[in-house]
Parts: C-alpha cells; structure tokens; sequence
C-alpha cells in the first residue's frame, strides 16, 4: 500500500470514526452522571 | 397547541435523527462522487466541509427547533424575526418537494428488495433491460404509493409510539446489514484494490475547484444539514436536552456510515469487475440509477457459487437501503405535516392530507424520468438556499446571543466556544454564495440556452422554479406567519 494511501486512512478514519468514539463516549458519561 | 409530544430520550431523539442523515445519499450517491471526484482526494475537502458547514448548521437546526418548538415557518418567524416566515416557507417547501420524489426512490428500493427475496433479480441476465422494463411500467407509481403509505403510517402514530419505535427497528438493523455487507466485501478477492482506490488521494484534483464543490453539496445531501428535517425533531426535544453533543453525534454518525458504505461499493465492485469497475460506478445511468440498481444486482449474481447466498446478500442491501431511505422519508413526512399542524390541524388530518398530496404530486417523477431528474436538480440546489436561510436567521437573532442563550443554554452537556460565530456568521454563507454562483454560471456552459426555464438542469429551471415559489411565500408572508404563530 502506498504511504499517501495509508495516511490518508489514518487522517480520514481517525478523525470521522475516532470523532464518533470520543462524542459517543461523552454522550454515555453524561447521561451516567445525570442518573 | 401544548407541547405534548416529546422523544422518550436521548438515544430515541439521537437514532431518530439519525434516520434522517442515513439515507440513500450515502449508500448511493456518496459511492459515485468519490468515484468521479478522484478517490481518496476527494475524502479531504469532505471531512473539512462536515466541519463547517454540517456540523454548525445542524448545531443551529437542533437550537432553533428546541427553543422556538414550531415547524420551519413559525421556528424562522421566532428567531429571525416575523418578516422573514416566508425563509421558513421556503426551507419546508423544498424538502416537500424532495420528498415528492424521494419516495418513488424508496419505491425503487423496496421492489428491488422484493425482487431480490424472491430471486426474480437474478432470472435476468440484462439489468438495464430489467430497470426498463420496471422503470417505464405502472410498478414506479405502486411503490411509490407502498413506501408513502409506510412512512405516513409511522408518522400518524407520532413522535414516541410512531417515529422513535420506527427508527429503533430501521437504522440498528441498517448498521448491522452493513457491517455484514462490509465483511463480505472486504472477504471477496482482489477487494483491495477498491480499498486502494477509495482512499488514494490524486493531489491534483486538490486543485479541481469541482472536487471542493462536490464534496460540499455531498456534506449538504449527505447529512441533512439545512433541510429544516433536524430543526423539525427538535421541536420534539426534552427542555434539558443537549444540543452540540448531540449535532456532532449526528454528524460524524453518518459520516461514518458513509466511509463504511463507500468500502462495500467499491471492494464489490473492484472485485468483481475491476475492467470496468470505474466506469460503471461513475457512468451511473439514468437518473444516477445505474450503479445501485443495474450494476450491483449484476454483481451480486457473482458473490458466490451459490444462488441461496447471492440472493442473500442482494437481499439484505436491498433492505439497508429499503430501511434507509424510510428512515429519511418519515422525517419528511413529519416536517410537511408539522407545518400543516402549526397551523393548527390535528396530526391525524395533517398526515392524511400529506399522503394524498404526496402520492398524486409525486406521481410525475414517478412516471417521468426526466421529470424526476428534474426536480432532483431543482430543489438538491434549492437545499443550499435552505442551509443559506438557516445561518441567515442565526445571523438575525445574533450569533454570539445565540450560542450563549440557546446553544450553550439549558441542557448543555458540553460549550460551544466563539469558534461557532465566526462559522455561522462568514464560513457559511460565504460556502453558499460561492456554491449557488458556480453552480449557476457552470450551467451555462453545458446549456447555451442556461435561461430556459424549461430545459431539465440549468440556471433556468431553477431560478423559474424557485422564483414562483419565493415569490408565493413572500407575498403571503403575514399570513402564513400569522397563523403559524396562532396556534
């Protein structure tokens, strides 16, 4: 696989699905601490 | 009217909206752009147009549907002030309007759903032939009427017992068939090579100021930012609900689903005709049909030896697109019947009359497929006016008041920092004008006749189409302002 190719996955993937986790994962933290 | 309907929680108000950006545009049409926009180049401007356009436009969305609980007309009147209901009319107009065709495609894919199940799809071996025949027959206009009837009937039931229990079923089952399509594709031999292709940026489409304007429009499509369909169940919302935590959610959610969708298409594809996987899933057929519904049952035919399993597969993508497109069709349905209960109907007959509108103004793209293409140019540009709209009331209300009072109000689970004024404020519209312009002025050139009102995609059509609606609600404005604020 080419560098560019590979980084691309790292930068794009990291950032929409590692988005999503971090969001995902606040979102729960706050509805545990409300209840 | 009281406020009596609300989502039962967070993850029914986060699933439920989530329906509403998971639609065909990810399955279907996020595939072929990044196809005809160079692959991996075109993932760059994208991620950077989720993060100014979509996510502050559905940030405003959730906080003027939360705070004002109207439809689009009364929730403008509020917030931007009661001269400019008709921005409001407008934004409720056009997804109307998508909506009117919107479900002869959920049509398209609940037949082809059927057919897969019943292994009618693979008694054929010519697929456009097949589309054809479906396509010129009275079968568009059943389904058409089938898929408005299943989304008006989750919508008579309301928000809780209708909306939310729908979603619950639909966009689960959707992430699942998906992650299972996913690890079909990625099994298949020589899948990699659409991987490899997905993600390998060209950087001189960088320089392609097409490949930025695509990928904004596809932000536009994709996520339901500036449709006023998020506006319209946030209205819904509990008092203490969050509203960023919750946008970003939305956003990078179907963002997700489009990467995921993006991988099965193109591993598929790659795999099993890597010839000429190009130029089929970006040469897409008529009215952008070709690849989902003439090429992707071709090659379904050849996932396995086995017929059982490619009926399978082919069977279980048909439905994610089935459970798809409802999904985004309900909240259509419900923005349309919202406006109409503003005005103070009941929910029973402002669906009812919805349906029957429905059914009979979306009948010529049912049947008419220049028609449909058409409408789909029409109001697909239209929606940027609507997201122009959106920001434009924030800008009114004030921006900074706005995030310190609304956003950052009641419920906030996390601030939003000034960052979000500068966005709605300049990034916003700036993006807007620059897309409506080049859009404009670029369809000159593949129309010499650009002015012709009645051609199918140009300047045109547009500005005739949008003119009389404009025109019509502007004219009207006090009263439709008036009355949906009376109730």
């Amino acid at each position: 696989m080419e560098l560019k190719t590979l980084i691309t996955i790292l930068v794009v993937c990291g950032i929409i699905f590692g988005g999503l986790i971090y969001f995902f994962t606040k979102a729960l933290k706050f509805e545990r601490d409300k209840k | 009217m009281n406020q009596n309907e609300y989502f039962s929680s967070r993850w029914g108000l986060i699933i439920s909206t989530l329906g509403i950006a998971v639609g065909t545009g990810n399955i279907w049409r996020f595939s072929r752009i990044v196809a005809q926009n160079g692959g991996g180049s075109f993932l760059i401007p994208w991620v950077i147009f989720l993060l100014i356009w979509s996510v502050p436009l559905i940030i405003s969305e959730f906080a003027i549907g939360k705070s004002t609980r109207k439809g689009p007309i009364g929730a403008i009147s509020k917030t931007a002030g009661s001269n400019f209901g008709w921005m409001g009319a407008f934004i409720a107009f056009v997804a109307m309007a998508i909506m009117f065709y919107y479900s002869v495609v959920a049509g398209w894919c609940i037949r082809y759903f059927i057919s897969a199940i019943n292994g009618n799809l693979f008694n054929t071996a010519n697929h456009l032939e097949y589309w054809n025949t479906f396509s010129s027959s009275y079968q568009p206009l059943l389904f058409h009427v089938i898929a408005l009837s299943i989304g008006s009937f989750i919508v008579y039931r309301g928000i809780s017992n209708g909306i939310e229990k729908a979603n619950k079923i639909l966009v689960p089952a959707l992430l699942i068939i998906l992650l299972i399509l996913l690890i079909r594709a990625l099994s298949l031999p020589n899948a990699f090579e659409g991987i490899k292709y997905f993600f390998t940026p060209d950087f001189e489409y960088l320089f392609d100021f097409k490949v930025w304007l695509n990928a904004l429009t596809q932000n536009a499509w994709d996520t339901g930012a500036g449709w006023g369909l998020i506006l319209t169940y946030a209205v819904y919302m509990k008092k203490r609900e969050d509203i960023s935590l919750n946008a970003a959610l939305i956003g990078f959610g179907n963002n997700a689903v489009s990467i995921i969708a993006g991988m099965i298409i193109f591993s598929t594809v790659f795999a099993l005709s890597s010839a000429d996987a190009m130029e089929q899933i970006t040469t897409s057929g008529p009215a952008n049909t070709g690849l989902t519904f003439i090429y992707l049952p071709l090659l379904f035919a050849k996932i396995s030896e086995y017929n059982v399993v490619n009926i399978f597969f082919a069977s279980i993508f048909f439905l994610a697109l089935s459970f798809a497109a409802i999904s985004s069709l309900i909240s259509m349905l419900e923005l349309t019947s919202r406006t109409i209960i503003d005005f103070g109907f009941s929910r029973k007959k402002a669906v009812i009359s919805v349906a029957i509108i429905s059914i009979i103004l979306g009948s010529p793209s049912a049947l008419n497929m220049d028609f449909f293409a058409n409408q789909d140019w029409v109001w697909g540009v239209g929606l940027i006016l609507s997201g122009v709209f959106i920001a434009f009331s924030v800008i009114k209300y004030g921006p900074d008041k706005f995030r310190r009072e609304i956003i950052n109000g009641d419920g906030s689970d996390i601030k939003v920092g000034k960052w979000y004024n500068y966005i709605i404020a300049y990034l916003i519209p700036l993006q807007a004008v620059v897309l409506l312009v080049w859009w404009l002025v670029s369809s000159a050139a593949w129309d010499p006749e650009w002015w012709n009102p009645f051609h199918k995609e140009n300047a045109g059509t547009c500005l005739f189409q949008w003119g009389i609606v404009l025109a019509t609600f502007i004219g009207f404005n006090k009263f439709i302002v008036k009355k949906s604020l009376k109730s």
